[in-house]
């Protein structure tokens, strides 16, 4: 019993505890960080991220110039990058030699 | 000569800025260097009291910038050390008064003189924020292990970056040991994984910066004092050398230990 209670009370399991204030406080800021990051996202990052990704997908597949939708979405807690493009033509696949 | 503008910033209010420029400017002086401190803080100074010069004020920065005095009058020698001065900030005037660009020209006239120009700057993030910024080449930003003052800075980093102020480095204050220690507060691991940014030094909680401050002295000359000894290091990591960071244990003492299984932490550190 008493030395049940002392292992409970050595240092690192106290200061890594799950539901010790230190883990709500990095928990809370966490998210709180990432929606302020999220709600001051610029535009120019968005414009280089659409260019940068049409013309990785370019050397693969005939699309669109422009996105159809290009965003970064919150769903609760969690962040997505959303994102399509027409495909002009489908490639024939080839057995690659 | 070609001196250095450092801007010791923070987003959020009372979390130490003042007292971290004042140590700064007095360590890097310690060092050997010439130093200027520099309270951008128009409407609310403050940087004069904490280094016991409010008695000596003639001019401000703002003479200076409007050309009512020359600008080595609006400089103020400091009581302990003759290579470090201040040019205090208005007390009567706003922040809107004085421009980037200003503030930027006379430190470039002061870079000619000194090795080192430490800008002390307002709280938020507004026009006083971007005069501050405006002619530093290094960014400082002070928070301590609290929600608010680490959200303020994740702003306030953003900000800098923005401004072409590439890597800030962080100063986390008032950091208490034990409370870590019992899992009570973030620690500096936390804090860097929140932020991002490289730590340039820790400091703990203090009595005797209280006391210190209350006398109108830098920390940095209480030898004792375990802040001050982290303003030291702070100081010579400015300066280039490759410190370790202090290490902030408990006492452990039998009756340390046994307060700390109490929870009672009357002393939170050891100076290592």
């Amino acid at each position: 019993m008493l030395s049940k209670l002392l292992r409970a009370r050595t240092p690192n399991d106290i200061r890594d505890a799950p539901g010790n204030t230190r883990s709500i406080a990095k928990e809370r800021l966490n998210s709180a960080l990432s929606r302020d990051r999220y709600d001051l996202l610029s535009p120019a990052l968005v414009d280089s991220l659409e260019r940068d990704i049409l013309s990785a997908i370019s050397r693969h597949l005939e699309v669109d110039s422009e996105f159809q939708e290009l965003e970064i979405r919150r769903l609760k807690d969690s962040f997505y990058l959303v994102a399509s493009v027409r495909v002009q033509a489908m490639p024939r696949w080839s057995a690659v030699s | 000569m070609k001196g250095k503008t450092i801007v010791v910033t923070s987003g959020k209010g009372g979390v130490g800025k003042t007292t971290t420029t004042a140590n700064i400017g007095a360590g890097l002086a310690l060092r050997g260097h010439k130093v200027v401190v520099i309270d951008t803080d128009i409407g609310l100074r403050n940087l004069d009291v904490v280094m016991g010069l409010e008695n000596r004020i003639v001019y401000d920065l703002v003479d200076a910038i409007e050309g009512r005095c020359k600008l080595n009058q609006a400089m103020i020698r400091d009581r302990h050390q003759s290579e470090l001065y201040l040019i205090p900030a208005a007390q009567t005037r706003d922040k809107n008064c004085i421009s980037s660009d200003q503030l930027t020209d006379l430190c470039h006239e002061l870079e000619l003189e000194f090795d080192y120009i430490v800008i002390d700057c307002p709280a938020g993030i507004e026009q006083g924020f971007r005069n501050a910024i405006g002619p530093a080449q290094e960014a400082i930003v002070v928070t301590t292990p609290e929600v608010s003052a680490i959200r303020d800075a994740d702003r306030v980093i953003g900000l800098l970056e923005a401004a072409e102020l590439q890597q800030p480095r962080l100063i986390i204050n008032r950091i208490r040991p034990g409370m870590v220690k019992r899992g009570d507060m973030l620690d500096k691991d936390d804090i860097v994984e929140l932020l991002a940014v490289d730590i340039l030094g820790l400091v703990p909680a203090d009595d005797r910066l209280i006391t210190a401050t209350n006398q109108g002295v830098p920390v940095i000359h209480d030898k004792k004092a375990p802040s001050g000894m982290a303003f030291s290091r702070i100081a010579a990591r400015i300066d280039g050398e490759d410190v370790p960071l202090m290490d902030l244990e408990p006492k452990s003492g039998l009756m340390d230990r046994v307060r700390y299984l109490m929870g009672i932490n009357r002393s939170e550190y050891t100076h290592a």
